[in-house]
């Protein structure tokens, strides 16, 4: 048989990805599952047992009341504060997931080889819908560049994963127009759609299966529904931090608190896509306007720093977080992560990490 | 914020007269801010703990961010069980919910919670409230006569009261003077003509905060 890079790549290296994005997804699926534990339906957000039952009666009668008081919420939720950035972020994710099993080109290709197809939409429509996806990410790229919210903690993943996302919808266009050569242009297309569903496990690109767990699985005051499971510790607290002497630090009781909740903190810092959403509800971040507020950049620059170190950090690099973590943090735990990622944990974490240390803020001086 | 005070070391000492192993659990929160129970304090008083009870004794220090957040307290879980006896440098909400969440495990306080209140200056602070839950300072032109008159009048000011200081100290001035003097001012006096009923301070239950927006039943 003659050898063919776009019969290769239709065929097996399809297939082969497919099932590896299969068999990592029930690995991300199971990770998550045995990271956290069921609660019992009358444990509060907070974790605490509830006195108040709060059964699925209640739960309609509590939808019932929001909606009764529907416009006092809205004017309280994150919605009314940026509308068109949710709005606009909530079509985009959709779209992506639609382009994925609704085109008709992979429908055709689907049945050609596996003989069953999802329903297609008309290939105007989709043309429309990619070139919205084109144009948003474009938006996302210059709002990257630009925003000094968003520059802020900015690093070069931060461009390749627009990048990675827009690449399919560019290719797929420019096929489908049968601009240049054709056969190029849909191999191209065909690599960047499987690049982007290895990425979608692997980078923090995950959050749009993350999303699932955080905002919904989990229980938290601000997540979709009432959700039903908690994050475990991988391992409890069980010895106390010796007195570190002068400037030194204790690398290996550093490492021994990273641990504790690792699973859930990597889990978290990696798939945070770095929107910064969060900034606005920060109210020291409203009040202040500066990118140094933003809750998830405090996290990354505390617990994100430790990790990627694994610990090995000098007393300089805590003493330089107590401005980060004690000043510009409260820990007033009201961030709204689009994801449901917990920050106030991360940052606590890094907080009771440098404690151990004997570095934390005094208030006498 | 609540405003607390180190208890005296030798009521401290008495406290934990029969443990040998002693863990003293610091706050992050308003204690660490009032310069009373924080990871500082903790170190502190283990050291003076250490000298004032002569004996070899296991004194240790943790200080959690907030003592009244179970999911703050519930972080020790595994370290509390080391110990024969638990000191708590949080307010009184705090030490009660460690006591509640450790039910197995003496827990005692470190400091006196003293007030809800303002600060003057570094170390120095005055009480403003008293939480009482009906809150009066609108029509007492922003001055609460439950935490400052000396008999918590709701309509002042009494006969024992001397050109504008209380009868209880020299140094209390008649705080019903100067709500007046305030009241006058703003032209708002009408706001104590009327006779204000006296609170039912009688059968007072431990009280629950439910916000309305969050009511579940």
């Amino acid at each position: 048989m003659k050898w063919d890079l776009y019969e290769l790549i239709r065929g097996p290296v399809m297939t082969g990805t497919i099932i590896l994005f299969a068999v990592c997804l029930v690995y991300r699926v199971g990770q998550f599952f045995l990271a956290t534990f069921r609660l019992s339906s009358k444990t509060s957000v907070y974790g605490i047992r509830q006195t108040l039952r709060f059964g699925f009666r209640d739960h309609i009668r509590s939808v019932l009341q929001k909606l009764r008081k529907a416009r006092t919420h809205y004017r309280n939720s994150v919605f009314s504060m940026m509308p068109f950035t949710i709005l606009l972020t909530v079509v985009y994710h959709a779209i992506i997931v639609i382009a994925i099993f609704f085109t008709v080109g992979h429908n055709v290709l689907l049945d050609l080889s596996w003989g069953f197809s999802f329903p297609s939409i008309p290939e105007k429509t989709m043309d429309v819908l990619a070139i919205f996806v084109i144009v948003v990410s474009f938006y996302y790229l210059m709002r990257r560049a630009f925003s000094a919210k968003m520059r802020f903690p900015v690093i070069f993943r931060d461009y390749l994963a627009i990048l990675a996302t827009a690449a399919p919808f560019v290719t797929g266009f420019m096929a489908y127009h049968q601009w240049f050569n054709y056969r190029t242009v849909i191999i191209c297309h065909m690599i960047s759609g499987q690049l982007m569903l290895i990425a979608l496990l692997y980078t923090k690109l995950g959050h749009m299966i993350f999303y699932f767990f955080g905002r919904v699985s989990l229980r938290g005051e601000l997540n979709l529904l009432r959700g039903s499971r908690a994050w475990k510790t991988d391992r409890k607290l069980e010895k106390l931090p010796e007195p570190v002497q002068g400037n030194d630090v204790d690398v290996r009781y550093i490492r021994y608190m990273l641990d504790q909740k690792k699973t859930q903190m990597k889990m978290m810092l990696r798939y945070c896509a770095r929107c910064s959403n969060c900034a606005e509800s920060c109210f020291l971040y409203v009040n202040n306007r500066d990118a140094s507020y933003i809750p998830s950049h405090k996290a990354f620059a505390s617990l994100g720093k430790l990790y990627r170190a694994k610990g090995k950090v000098q007393r300089q690099d805590l003493e330089n977080m107590v401005d980060t973590i004690w000043n510009k943090c409260v820990l007033c735990e009201r961030c709204y992560c689009f994801i449901g990622l917990n920050i106030p944990e991360m940052i606590s974490l890094a907080r009771s990490i440098c404690r151990s240390q004997g570095v934390y803020k005094t208030y006498d001086n | 914020m609540v405003k607390a005070k180190k208890k005296p070391i030798s009521e401290l000492k008495r406290l934990i007269e029969p443990y040998n192993k002693v863990l003293n659990i610091g706050c992050g929160g308003c204690v660490s801010v009032c310069l009373a129970g924080g990871q500082k304090e903790v170190n502190v008083l283990n050291a003076e703990l250490a000298l004032e009870v002569g004996r070899s004794i296991k004194i240790e220090g943790y200080t959690v961010e907030r003592q009244c957040r179970p999911r703050f307290v519930d972080e020790i879980e595994e370290i509390v069980k080391q110990f024969d006896c638990l000191l708590s440098m949080a307010c009184g909400a705090g030490a009660q919910l460690l006591a509640e969440t450790y039910p197995n495990i003496p827990v005692f306080p470190a400091v006196n919670t003293i007030a809800i209140g303002i600060d003057r200056d570094i170390g120095i602070y005055e009480e403003k409230c008293r939480a009482c839950g009906d809150c009066i300072i609108g029509y007492t032109g922003g001055i609460c006569p439950i935490t400052r008159c000396a008999k918590g009048l709701f309509n002042g000011p009494c006969g024992g009261v001397h050109n504008g200081i209380c009868e209880v100290s020299h140094t209390v001035a008649c705080a019903w003077v100067q709500v007046y003097e305030r009241l006058s001012v703003q032209n708002r006096l009408d706001c104590i003509h009327r006779i204000r009923e006296p609170n039912g301070w009688q059968n007072q239950v431990q009280r629950l905060v439910v916000q309305d927006d969050y009511v579940h039943n």
